[in-house]
Parts: structure tokens; sequence; C-alpha cells
């Protein structure tokens, strides 16, 4: 349904081929996306790049350069011909395509029993501006989870029909793997526009019926060999300049083998179970419901909202606590991202996105930890 | 499509004493049409609501044979099933469902079957009792092996009698302790009563549930008795939001209890459930 076939069709008509923007007309596809979509795009937050609804190109992040590290971020200002030179915030299309409270349903209930209505979920389809490779997959990931047999009503009104305006990475960030991941620099499908930032202008390639007939109203150009070969370039260079690596090799199996490995006891010591990590994850889905009643004890609503493994309580049963300590609690977070997750879904839980290292208070780096199950196999 | 997390309308039809803590609630869906179509197997759960409150995951403990009703038996440890444990005849909850895995008694025609119980875990193995002994001559020998706390915490004590009268079938008993009640069967773990019973390792099927340490010595045992590990069946517990894969809670390592259990062969946990995943 989401993966539709039209999207994995040989490309059509000027799809595939690739065009070139200058750098002025970015307003115009903001513009022209805002006639159909409400467009999610990052702008400028309080001190980092957050994802917003825009009207037009004034709200987007422009001329910003993000630094990234573990535990740190920082934000100043770029060059003024480079647009979209910074990469992910901490936040992913995830608030939009599963927001962090949603209301299930509400209605009316007594004695005699109740009567529900489902919450209807509003608004025109999401245009993903500028949607990095490694969220693109995180879309796939979340696809597989909530569009699988018991397809959840409230993701696939969100999901459905949004348009994706891939951006290609040619500056990775400092906690950037996603070239370990197999899910970027280059966006490569699950795409309707794909741009690489030249310093000139942009380079577009379509990916679908939608992204070309965007296209055919742009004032584009046919690219210059030269431009697709510089953007080949970029791209392979960045691959070079991942902040982070990770050997996926065998890595489900592996963890799977080493669940008694040292190196939960150390992260047991190290971690703060603060949540950061599963709230800035692209893919990190868990979520929690609650009741919530009137003080007639007539009108009735359930919410579901965001919640995480690392919560003492989230395993917690009558009686126990299957993961009371956060030994148990790190190991299962990890093990699910890189190793139960392809058992379940196919894929890897992790984009490598490295938004987990960025936003981690202790900056406990979910590649180094992998890393050292690795050296104490057991 | 109807939408799966939107419970529907069920009417308290009965309700039974089990214990101090426990009451079985027997309840049917409101509207025709659901209460004909709806169905299920032993080892199945229905997600329990009281609106305002919130939702539980609770086992199905009545014999899926009988259509007009399904029977849940809460112990009011929880908001919900404590909650539900002041409900009255003819009060309205909400119930989607079944969801879940169930008992392979399908699978398992002439075999002696094995049944192990801890506490409140006699609850989703007794819709598979009331099949096997609705259809005595499928299965071999059958064993009941059913022990509590205490003697005033053993569920369905009134079922012994009629369970243990039918043919091939036994009912041993066993608690931890007794409390100045009057007693004359066995005292100790679940695990001891093996001591009582001479196993067929070839043609047993065992069927477990209860606190996660008491199958995990119930298994140690049932091994040590030759049972191949692809003849044990357990029920595990986890906190449950969805019933439907979606919300992560029921993790068992990369095991979503809600759908690939409850019910689940050892051999698919191996490795897992002994490591507190």
């Amino acid at each position: 349904m989401v993966e539709n076939a039209q999207r994995d069709s040989p490309q059509k008509g000027r799809a595939g081929q690739a065009f070139m923007l200058s750098k002025e007309h970015l307003p115009e596809v903001i513009r022209l996306l805002s006639e159909d979509y409400d467009v999610i795009a990052p702008s400028p937050g309080d001190a980092a790049i957050v994802l917003e609804r825009i009207d037009s190109a004034t709200n987007l992040a422009i001329n910003l350069v993000d630094k990234q590290s573990p535990g740190e971020y920082k934000l100043t200002r770029g060059h003024d011909k480079t647009f979209l030179s910074f990469t992910n915030g901490p936040e992913s299309p995830k608030k939009f395509l599963h927001p962090s409270r949603l209301t299930l349903f509400s209605g009316t209930t007594g004695a005699e029993g109740f009567a529900l209505t489902e919450h209807a979920v509003q608004g025109r389809p999401f245009a993903f501006f500028a949607v990095r490779p490694c969220d693109l997959q995180a879309i796939h990931v979340l696809d597989k989870v909530f569009l699988s047999s018991h397809a959840d009503a409230y993701y696939r009104r969100l999901r459905e029909g949004a348009f994706m305006l891939a951006l290609n990475c040619t500056q990775p960030g400092g906690t950037c793997f996603c070239a370990s991941m197999g899910t970027g620099p280059r966006a490569e499908r699950g795409y309707d526009l794909r741009m690489t930032e030249l310093p000139e202008e942009f380079l577009l390639e379509s990916g679908s019926e939608a992204g070309a007939s965007l296209l055919q109203r742009l004032p584009i150009k046919p690219a210059r060999d030269a431009a697709v070969r510089e953007a080949d370039r970029l791209l392979t260079a960045a691959v070079a300049n991942m902040g982070r690596t990770l050997d996926t090799e065998h890595l489900p199996q592996v963890l799977r083998s080493q669940l008694e490995s040292p190196v939960w006891d150390i992260m047991k010591d190290w971690c703060l179970g603060c949540t950061n990590c599963t709230i800035v994850c692209p893919t990190c889905f868990c979520y929690n419901t609650a009741d919530a009643i009137d003080l007639k004890l007539r009108g009735v609503a359930r919410e579901r909202f965001w919640d995480s493994c690392f919560t003492w309580q989230f395993a917690e049963v009558h009686g126990g606590n299957f993961r009371s300590d956060l030994r148990a609690r790190y190991r299962h977070w990890l093990c699910h991202k890189l190793s139960y997750w392809v058992e379940q879904y196919g894929v890897f839980g992790c984009v490598g996105c490295g938004r987990c290292i960025t936003w981690c208070p202790v900056k406990i780096d979910i590649t180094e930890v992998a890393k050292a199950v690795r050296r104490h196999l057991t | 499509m109807s939408n799966p997390l939107i419970p529907q309308e069920a009417v308290i039809k009965a309700i039974r004493t089990e214990t101090y803590d426990t009451l079985t609630f027997s309840m049917a869906f409101k509207e025709e049409s659901r209460r004909e179509e709806y169905f299920f197997k032993g080892g199945q759960f229905n997600m329990v609501s009281l609106l305002g409150l919130g939702e539980a995951a609770i086992s199905l403990s009545s014999d899926p044979a009988v259509r007009q009703h399904f029977e849940h038996t809460v112990r009011a440890v929880g908001n919900v099933t404590g909650a539900l444990s002041r409900l009255s005849v003819g009060d309205v909850v909400g119930v989607r469902g079944p969801y879940g895995t169930a008992w392979p008694l399908d699978k398992i025609p002439g075999r002696d079957v094995v049944i192990v119980a801890g506490g409140i875990g006699l609850a989703p193995l007794r819709p598979a009792i009331e099949h096997i002994l609705g259809n005595r001559p499928v299965y071999g020998r059958v064993m009941i092996l059913y022990g509590a706390k205490t003697p005033r915490d053993l569920i369905y004590t009134r079922d012994f009698d009629r369970w243990s009268s039918q043919p091939n079938t036994e009912v041993l008993l066993t608690v931890d302790r007794v409390d100045g009640e009057s007693w004359n069967r066995h005292i100790g773990v679940v695990p001891t009563l093996f001591e009582q019973v001479e196993l067929s390792p070839t043609s047993t099927v065992a069927l477990v549930c209860g606190p996660e340490v008491m199958m995990r010595f119930v298994t140690i045992d049932l091994l040590k008795r030759g049972i191949a590990e692809e003849n044990i069946f357990l029920s595990m517990e986890r906190r449950m939001r969805c019933g439907i894969a979606q919300c992560g809670h029921c993790f068992l390592g990369p095991k979503f209890v809600c759908k690939d259990g409850p019910v689940f062969q050892y051999t698919d946990l191996r490795g897992l459930f002994e490591r507190g995943v």
C-alpha cells in the first residue's frame, strides 16, 4: 500500500534523468509542495534544527552548520552559498507519522455500556522536505512495524500519500554511520524526488510519477554531465567521511550469542536510563496507552504516547519486572536495534543516523558498544 | 477496515468466586453478530478494558467449544483487574481479541499430555483441559500437575473431581505451604510433583503455565525426564498494551509474546527466557 508499485517500477518519462535547479528557486519547490501537502522541513529551533510544518522557505533552516559528536550538538552559521549543509537534528519524521501523543478514540461510557468513535486523523498528506536517506529508511522500517498484519489505522492515514523529497548527504555528521548500515548517503529508494546540493545548484532526480510531475512545474534545466559527476564524487567522498563506522557482518548472530557479554555489566553502570536515545531514534516505536475520563465519569478517551524500554516500568508485571536493571534494559535496546529487529522484520532497526550518540548525555556510542561486544566474545 | 485498537462492548453474564482474590467472569459480546463470529482457541487472550481506567491482557479460560460466552479468571492485583473485581453481573466491559497463539491440541492426537500449572497459570490451561476431556478418546493419558502457594490459592477446585473422574486422567495437587488449613495432599513446589508420576518420554507432550521461575525449573525437570524440547509448550507472561505487536511492551528477546506467543514451543525460547531478556 505504501511501497506502491509505482515507486518500485522502472522509472518513466523524465524520471531517473538528472536536472538542475538554481539555488534561488528553492522557495519555489516549497511553494509548489505547499499547494498539495503539509510541508515538513528542517527549521531553526532554539539551539538545534527541528522539524516543523512550514508554509514558505522563510521558515527553512538554511546557512546553518551543525557540529555533532558523542553527547554534543552545536549549531553555527555556515556559508551563504551552501543552503543545506547541516545534518539531522534530534527530530525525525517519526514526530509526524507516529506522533508522541495521539488520541486513539473517545466517547461516552456508563453502566449500560459505551459508545466510542475512532479519533480521525485530519489533514493533508505530508511532504517531507530534505528528508535524509537514513530517515527515509527509518520510514521504511516503521512501515514494517505499523502496516503489517494488524495495520495501524492512525499511522496508515498519516503515512498515506506522503511525498518524500530526499536530500542526499554530501557532508555527513560526526556521529553518522549510514554507509555502514547501507542506508545512505545516497537515497536509493522510497523517494519521490531526490536532490543533491552542489556548490552552485541542486541536482534533482525523480523517483516516482509524483516526483516527475513536480519536476515539470519547476524551472529546471537538464543537468550537465559535469554536475552529475560532481554529485557522484561528493557522495563517494561522503562515504569515507562518515563520523562513525559499524561492522555489521554477522552482527545479529554475534549479539544473539553474547547475551552474557561482560560489556552489558559495564553499560549497567554507564547508561542513565534517561530515554533520550529512544526519543530521538527515528525507528523506536514503543508506546504506552492511558485512559482519561471526565469528572462525571462519562466522557472517556484513550491516548497513546511514546514509551521507552529504558524506563523501569516498561517490562513490569504484577510480582516482578522482566528487565529490572539497566544491564537488561540497555542490552534489550541495543540487541533489538542490531539483532532482534532483523529476525522480526528482515531489516536492522538502526539506520545509522547517529542521533542516539549525539543526544546521549553520557556519550554512549552504539557503534563502540557493538564493537566492544565483538572484542570480548565469550 | 475495522480498527483493532477499539474495544467492543461485552456484558458480564455471571461471576464465580475462585479464591479470596480471584474471580471468574463469564462474558458475552453485546452485539449479536460479534457474538456469533467470535471464537478462540485455548491459550489465547483478550484485551479487556474498563474505560477510563485502562486495559489489561487476560487469558481466556473457558471451554472454546462453548460459543455463547467466554470466561476470564482474574486476580485482583492491578488497576484494571482490581476494578474489574468490583463489577457486577450486567455491567459492561470493553473487549478486543482474541490474540496470540494457542496450545497445539490439534497437532497432538494420541499423545500423553502432562499439564503443569502454578497459581493462576491454570487459567489459560483450562480451555486445553476442557478441550481434551471433551474429546477424551483423541488423547492418551492426561496428567494435571497443579500447585499454588497455599490451599486457599488454588483455583477451579470445583472442577478437580470432574477432571480426575475421566478415564486415564489424574489430577495431582501441591501447595508450597499450609497456613493452618486442612490439607492431606502433597506439600512442595510444583516440580516436586514429578516425583509422583512416570512420564513416557517419547509419547508425552507438556503444556506449562505459571510464574517464569517455576517454568524454568519445570522445563529442566521435563528435559531431565527425557521429554524432547519440541514437545514442551510454555505460556509466557509479559506486560502488554496493544496485543497486536506494535507497542513493544511484551518483547521477550526478539519475540512478541502477544503475536509469536503467549504459547511457545520451548525450542523458540531456548537461550532467551533463562536470560531475563
